[in-house]
């Protein structure tokens, strides 16, 4: 009784640490902050994952959102100055419109599935898809045509970057 | 309850023997810094200079606190205590013993035992970045924000070969768990099977807690500090016992990974443990007096470069002989 009070506790504590931090991500002017927020956010769902039992996720959750791409995020936002960006006054364009109409029906969509669909599942299964194991066996058995098409897409990307940047390297002549 | 009790008096005992070890580690270090530089090294507070860490504590405490302008005020508070508080989570799945019997309970000498302790420490390792990075930001200086920029750099090129170095450990003991790693240790240390591997986590580890040679983020010559330039007082302080906690954390790690943990004939678990991460410990402050620093694209240059390709090599040969 105590061990299930105190997960509920943990879980209400994080979820509502998520919500607000999400919020507190969008609301910031200040890039760094929202960042920040955004790790926080990140940190809490880690914290989902271990209530839910799949302690591997959530270490993942951490090492890759977390540390790595968060990191990658706040080292790009150091390099550019900001100073102008912050001192501007709130306007609506057409694209920030179109931005939230498309957010509002994307949230409605997921409202929806949600409703229609019962999320409610057995729990035996669950909790092995959070096994180091059991993701290893998944990824390199029964997902692994869209592991393998998820990795091509990564390293084109990777070489589409380094591309990007060394445009001088390449085409010396015609620059 | 007794559980719960348990794991509360295990928790203070580890960190106050760890927090003892990081204060007099500082002292180790300006010591054998002091003979490698062919000089004393503090001896003025107490005999043979013992109570100097404790000197340096109350001197911290005690300077002003200063906060600068244009700094960015919630996130400079928050940035040491980021550094000291990662570093302190690193060791509570390290296991540092055996189990012993203590009034009729059998207690495991290790905080916690996690399915997926090596990743346990890197997440927390990966999150202790931040620290650095943040503080560096947050003080509104230049020299700060370039070494942020560098430390952010250094951190994510070295963070890829560290986990990568770690791999071949984990296949061989085919878990995640430090100890069960400990454990398949008990007749020849990982290092044995292992050895460029060890090599390479000791440099990463070296590059992710910012020592010399890869000080870059507070190269005093060229940054005046860098990242704590403008920390003052206790700030600073827990800035240094953050990094100091850190060499210790990285340290444990290498023994629990590639040098058997506790394991050992004779002495008792614990004493193995202390003195396997104290060889280590002593390691990283004499290459401290040894090497110069790198030039900035050198330890690039040589993170993405040598190291990655080399660790990748690593796993797949390892990977190789397993299969055969």
């Amino acid at each position: 009784m105590a061990v299930l009070i105190a997960k509920w506790v943990i879980f209400v504590v994080t979820s509502l640490l998520a919500i607000v931090s999400s919020l507190m991500m969008i609301t910031r002017r200040n890039t760094i902050h929202s960042a920040l927020f955004m790790v926080l956010a990140f940190v809490a769902s880690a914290i989902l994952y271990l209530l839910l039992g799949c302690q591997f996720l959530a270490m993942i959750q951490i090492i890759v959102y977390a540390g790595a791409v968060m990191m990658l995020v706040i080292f790009v936002i150091m390099m550019i100055d900001l100073s102008r960006e912050e001192k501007l006054k709130m306007k609506i364009t057409k694209t920030k419109v179109a931005g939230v109409i498309i957010s509002i029906l994307f949230m409605l969509f997921l409202i929806l599935v949600m409703a229609f669909n019962s999320v409610k599942g057995k729990m035996g299964t669950l909790a092995s898809i959070g096994d180091a194991k059991t993701i290893g066996t998944l990824l390199f058995s029964r997902f692994l045509l869209p592991f393998e098409v998820a990795s091509v897409l990564l390293l084109a990307a990777m070489v589409g970057a380094v591309m990007l940047s060394k445009k001088k390297a390449f085409g010396g002549e015609d620059q | 309850m007794a559980l719960l009790i348990e794991s509360i008096v295990k928790v203070i005992v580890v960190f106050g023997i760890f927090m003892g070890c990081v204060a007099y580690l500082t002292l180790l270090e300006r010591k054998v810094l002091g003979r490698v530089q062919v000089r004393y090294g503090p001896n003025r507070v107490g005999p043979f200079g013992l109570w100097q860490p404790i000197a340096d504590g109350i001197k911290a405490f005690f300077k002003e606190d200063l906060i600068p302008a244009n700094a960015d005020k919630p996130v400079f508070i928050i940035a040491p205590m980021i550094t000291v508080a990662s570093a302190l989570c690193l060791i509570a799945v390290i296991p540092f013993g055996d189990k012993i019997t203590l009034f009729g309970r059998t207690i495991y000498l290790r905080i916690t035992d996690l399915d997926v302790g090596i990743l346990y420490l890197f997440a927390f390792a990966s999150l202790g970045e931040y620290g650095v990075v943040l503080g560096g930001w947050a003080s509104g200086n230049k020299y700060g924000v370039i070494g942020a920029l560098r430390a952010a750099a250094q951190m994510i090129s070295y963070e890829l070969a560290l986990s990568l170095s770690v791999i071949g450990v984990i296949m061989i003991s085919g878990s995640l768990s430090l100890s069960v790693i400990v454990e398949k240790q008990a007749h020849l240390w990982n290092i044995v099977y292992q050895p460029f591997a060890f090599v390479f986590y000791m440099v990463c580890a070296l590059a992710e807690i910012n020592r010399t040679p890869f000080d870059m983020p507070e190269a005093e010559a060229e940054l005046a500090c860098g990242y704590n330039i403008e920390y003052s007082s206790m700030k600073f302080a827990l800035f240094f016992m953050g990094e100091y906690a850190h060499l210790v954390a990285v340290c444990a790690v290498a023994t629990t990974l590639f040098l058997g943990g506790w394991q050992g004939p004779f002495l008792p678990g614990v004493l193995w443990f202390f003195i396997k991460t104290f060889i280590l410990v002593f390691f990283c402050i004499w290459e401290r007096g040894t090497f110069p620093r790198l030039r900035y694209d050198q330890i690039m240059h040589f993170g993405w470069k040598i190291l990655l390709p080399l660790t990748l090599a690593n796993v797949l040969v390892t990977a190789i002989v397993m299969a055969l």
